[in-house]
């Protein structure tokens, strides 16, 4: 864990790890040595140039003020991520569990990326594991989601809900590309930290995205 | 410049991701295809959409929601002033790892528990899903690929993807035999693992699946019969389906199926160009 952690750090002057191991008293226990890293954590964090850092390194103790700060911080970018990807129904309910997963989590964070892809990593993942177990149960499929109160998806009118119940239809990992890029302006780079995977599966996904994305918008009846 | 070729890179032409070339290819080709250029008009009409969907307001309550959830989650930690340490959590240190102790146990006799449900759920999907796959093979090998995409989660790559994806390199990027040729490679997300999964033409014209894959699955084949037998001296599994065979061998460190032999010397011919004998 700590090599990541600071090796991962791009701040120049940091902390050397390796000094910082060798330091390290041989009495010390592992339990001792798991605590000075999660001390160091919290000292990396600090030099970050960002304000959040801050607050992150407050998260990392449980600081409630500081879990509302950055809840203030992000909900927005994750209530709308998960309103994309999984509907708005249960959007509220998969935001929750975002942010249950980041406070609890939050020292796997290692600011080797940014905090913010980080963030929708996890928040991707719990959508996707939400849309696993909601197809395990047909009845409630994202597909049948109404565009719009009293209407339908064939019936809509709008473009942009037509957009939306053409974006419920895709599939899971394609819909995550498309909005990722679309929506929330994910570079090819950042894509690819995101979800795991190298740039070429980001441009293949991507395309794949924007082909079925474009049948599927002309059989709802789209006309450009 | 082909449509193909075309449609294949207007996603990165439109994100402005190809090199200058690349995209004085495609530009040329949009100049005289009206039918791709209406495709690449319709990506960019697809983004205006996109980005003029209206912004979703979280509900005011889910701050409040969301701490009651947390208080209540017994695996958060307790929750403490700011000023007071990380360190200090940890003072009582055998009453915590006692704790910690406790809840492993009891946190591994649960995921046994769920293992075997879950397991037990994908291995009947699974069971289901090949067996269309298997079915399907002799008629269409390409609506066979098709239907085990549309179930799996699956990217088209070549074998330099591939090797950089599942960090191995894939047997089907070994000399295949004379008159076989490589057709596509797909990584494939299977339950078990990421699947390499390629499709060949045979010399004859028949189609043959090679997938590469982590953990043996005998699940695939559900009850049809399996035949054990020694092909170049390694234990192989033969299970006929058709007129067809599908066999399934450990390589080095992983397992090789291939799906649409004809018998065994082809399967001996293939296995010694897959996976040959280490000299």
């Amino acid at each position: 864990m700590c090599s990541v952690v600071c090796t991962s750090f791009r701040v120049s002057g940091l902390w050397s790890l390796d000094t910082g191991i060798s330091q390290l008293s041989h009495e010390e226990t592992a339990f001792d040595r798991h605590l000075t890293t999660v001390g160091k954590i919290a000292d990396c964090l600090s030099l970050m140039t960002e304000p959040q850092a801050d607050i992150i390194t407050a998260c990392l103790s449980g600081d409630r003020s500081a879990q509302q700060q950055l809840y203030e911080l992000h909900n927005r970018c994750v209530y709308r991520l998960c309103v994309r990807l999984v509907g708005g129904q249960d959007a509220s309910d998969v935001t929750q569990q975002t942010f249950l997963k980041v406070f609890r989590t939050i020292q796997q964070f290692s600011g080797g990326s940014r905090f913010e892809t980080w963030l929708h990593r996890v928040t991707v993942n719990e959508c996707l594991q939400h849309t696993r177990s909601r197809n395990r149960r047909p009845e409630v499929a994202l597909a049948t989601e109404p565009v719009a109160a009293g209407s339908t998806p064939g019936a809509a009118s709008e473009s942009s809900e037509l957009l939306q119940a053409a974006l419920n239809r895709l599939e899971p990992d394609l819909r995550t590309v498309f909005v990722l890029r679309e929506i929330e302006e994910l570079s090819y780079a950042d894509l690819a930290e995101t979800l795991d995977v190298s740039a070429g599966t980001v441009a293949s996904r991507l395309n794949r995205a924007r082909t079925q994305l474009r049948e599927l918008l002309t059989q709802l009846g789209w006309e450009p | 410049m082909n449509c193909q070729e075309a449609l294949n890179l207007l996603s990165a032409l439109h994100d402005g991701e190809l090199s200058p070339d690349l995209c004085e290819s495609v530009e040329q080709h949009l100049r005289e295809c009206p039918a791709c250029a209406a495709v690449r008009a319709d990506f960019k009409t697809m983004s205006s959409l996109a980005k003029d969907l209206p912004e979703p307001e979280p509900p005011a309550e889910l701050w409040t929601h969301l701490l009651a959830e947390w208080d209540a989650d017994s695996s958060a930690p307790a929750l403490v002033p700011s000023n007071r340490s990380w360190k200090g959590l940890f003072q009582s240190r055998r009453r915590v790892l006692a704790t910690v102790a406790a809840t492993l146990v009891t946190v591994l006799g649960i995921a046994v528990i769920v293992r075997d449900t879950v397991d037990h759920g994908h291995d009947e999907h699974l069971t289901v899903n090949f067996d269309q796959f298997l079915n399907e093979f002799p008629q269409s090998p390409k609506r066979a690929q098709a239907l085990l995409h549309a179930k799996y989660p699956s990217d088209l790559v070549n074998v330099e993807q591939a090797t950089r994806e599942v960090k191995y390199r894939p047997a089907v990027a070994n000399a295949l035999p004379a008159g076989y040729a490589l057709d596509s490679v797909h990584l494939v997300r299977m339950p078990c693992c990421l699947c390499v999964e390629a499709l060949c033409t045979a010399p004859d014209g028949t189609r043959l699946a090679v997938l590469e894959h982590a953990i043996d699955q005998p699940v695939w084949f559900g009850d049809r019969p399996s035949e054990p037998c020694n092909c170049n001296g390694r234990k192989t599994r033969m299970v006929r389906f058709g007129e067809q065979y599908a066999a399934t061998w450990k390589s080095e460190k992983r397992f090789l199926t291939v799906i649409g032999i004809r018998d065994e010397d082809e399967l001996a011919r293939l296995m010694q160009h897959l996976d040959p004998p280490e000299v």
